[in-house]
């Protein structure tokens, strides 16, 4: 136990000062800082109602934004990154050579991948907060200083859409492991995103079951498909879980078996 | 006591030709092993099926006594390693590298700065390795292999690319590390003379088959003793004579007369003697060629 955490904690080492890190620190400033540029340049529009909370709507537009965005771009190119570590570096030959287990290699690996997309959750939060209250300083007619935003629902929220990238995580690990050239799976991904648009225009039924359409169905549920829920998960965050196991598995198995160094 | 064994060991990329063909090494605690073969040969192949690097089959390889696949974990705890290129985060500084292996081998703190300056990267240590040199990269490679006192290191082509300096530095280290840590080094090269100075045994690899493993000086001494060309001409009395006189070792056999080859140039000094004595050549040949042109590859500058 003690030794794997030595080995994840190497892993994080790894990172310092790649993309990866700026990737996550970007991100998660993004998408509060867009939402504040729209609130601040539209204020008229968006001055609420008597009795109405105006982080409603600040809360809407984000996650909005964030199902939109965060999907195709942030976890790819994370995920791809993360790996590109090893690969570029040609350090997996080194890797393999020190007296750790592949097995351990592989779920700390996966493991730092996970803390890294959790990282960029625990920045979110904050800096979402702070962009709020600072809109509300600057525009006192928006009323964000008056209210205060529904924090449960924001965790909630930051749940749930973890919960639904873990399938493209789990895709995503297993092609970047394959394919060493970070442009494959990054098309792939495009491609993906591609076909998300059409199904979600097309209103399509069989959207649940293709998981680049996860992280924006938690945020915005299709309106033409009767939303099933299990427990607290919906679905299609079931699904999430399940792409997430068996992908995992793949790529586990890849790994262990056929994976050159 | 034997650390590193294979048996009859093959190996070939995926349906391809055999890339190895039975190879057995044999490689003694406290010597210092070179393993020479020319390019393509098969020495990274063999040091990476040492490794766990290439699949191979049970019970071929055996390191310290123990079975590779068997007890992975415990050999690779006490080998420090090189491969072709070293492994190397090129982002961070050479210390974060030396930390990341450092920490998962467990080795206490204070060895980096040891090992930092055993391979004379102190000052560079805060840099980050995008900037080293390759004879600084392969330093710090060879740091890393170091950081928990291995009892057997590995290295493929440790000196490959440096300048002469370069090379001395590391085969003084090498020698050093041998001698006073007691370190077992199994060291590969294309060249001879890179690493003749240190060695006390040699593989020699070509075309994926050992044509001679010892120790260095019986090396040396099948190598002269197998080097020869015989001569035919249409008069080899007096060749003999004329030759004599130049290289003794010359000697008459059968239809031929044999002489010990040396270089090249020895060939073309030969012919222009016969030639000027008027003597007809009509065959010239190297014996035991193979081994011969092995001896070439690896000994020429
Ligand atoms: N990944 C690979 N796939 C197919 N063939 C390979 C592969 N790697 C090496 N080979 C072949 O295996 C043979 C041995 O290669 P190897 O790299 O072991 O030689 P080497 O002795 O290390 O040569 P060098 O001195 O150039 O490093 C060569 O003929 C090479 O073409
Ligand atoms: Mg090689």
């Amino acid at each position: 136990m003690q030794n794997i955490i030595k080995v994840i904690s190497t892993e994080f080492l790894k990172s310092k000062k790649t993309f990866a890190w700026w990737l996550v620190i970007l991100g998660a400033g993004f998408m509060p800082a867009f939402v504040s540029f729209v609130f601040l340049s539209k204020w008229k529009h968006l001055v609420p109602q008597q009795g109405h909370n105006p982080w409603e709507d600040f809360t809407e537009m984000s996650s909005k934004g964030l199902g939109f965005l965060y999907m195709p771009f942030f976890v790819v190119l994370l995920t791809c990154l993360f790996l590109n570590i090893e690969h570029k570096n040609n350090t997996w030959k080194h890797v393999f050579t020190l007296p750790v287990s592949k097995n351990y290699v592989y779920f700390s690996k996966l493991t730092a991948l996970l803390l890294f997309i959790i990282m960029f959750y625990i920045l979110y939060i904050p800096i979402w907060i702070g962009c709020g209250f600072m809109v509300g300083l600057i525009k006192p007619e928006l009323q964000l200083t008056t209210y205060v935003p529904d924090y449960l629902l924001l965790l909630s929220i930051c749940f749930h859409s973890f919960i639904a990238s873990l399938g493209i995580v789990a895709i995503h690990f297993w092609l970047s492991l394959r394919f060493k050239n970070m442009i494959i799976p990054i098309s792939i991904a495009v491609l993906c995103g591609i076909i998300w648009v059409a199904l979600y225009q097309g209103r399509s039924e069989q959207i649940n079951y293709f998981p680049y359409s996860y992280n924006y169905s938690t945020v915005s549920p299709p309106n033409w498909i009767t939303l099933k829920m299990f427990g607290i998960f919906p679905q299609h965050e079931l699904f999430s879980i399940l792409y997430f196991i068996i992908f995992s598995i793949l790529s586990h198995r890849y790994f262990m078996r056929s994976f050159k160094s | 006591m034997t650390l590193i064994e294979t048996q009859n060991l093959d190996f070939s990329f995926n349906k391809g030709e055999a890339v190895l063909k039975g190879i057995n090494l044999n490689v003694k605690e406290g010597s210092i092993y070179g393993f020479l073969g020319p390019n393509g040969s098969g020495k990274t192949t063999t040091i990476r099926l040492l490794l766990g690097l290439l699949p191979s089959k049970k019970d071929k390889i055996k390191l310290f006594g123990q079975n590779l696949q068997a007890d992975r974990i415990s050999i690779f705890s006490k080998i420090g390693s090189l491969i072709e290129q070293p492994s190397l985060y090129e982002h961070l500084s050479g210390f974060d590298n030396l930390e990341i292996t450092r920490r998962i081998r467990n080795a206490s703190k204070n060895r980096i700065d040891k090992v930092l300056q055993l391979v004379d990267l102190k000052p560079a240590s805060q840099r980050k390795v995008r900037e080293y040199s390759l004879g600084m990269k392969q330093r710090l490679g060879l740091a890393i292999a170091l950081i928990t006192e291995p009892e057997l290191v590995i290295l493929d082509e440790p000196v490959n690319g440096l300048d002469p300096n370069g090379i001395i530095e590391i085969r003084e280290l090498l020698l050093k590390l041998n001698k006073e840590n007691g370190i077992t080094i199994f060291l590969s090269s294309h060249l001879l003379s890179e690493i003749e100075k240190i060695v006390t045994h040699v593989g020699v690899l070509s075309k994926g088959e050992m044509v001679f493993q010892g120790r260095y000086n019986d090396l040396k001494e099948l190598q002269n003793n197998s080097a020869t060309i015989h001569i035919e001409t249409s008069d080899n009395q007096k060749s003999l004579d004329m030759l004599a006189r130049k290289y003794p070792s010359t000697f008459s056999e059968n239809s031929h007369i044999g002489l010990r080859y040396q270089n090249k140039e020895q060939i073309a000094t030969i012919c222009r003697i016969l030639v000027e004595s008027s003597i007809d050549v009509y065959r010239m040949q190297v014996v035991d060629k193979d081994l011969e042109n092995i001896f070439l590859e690896i000994t020429k500058n």
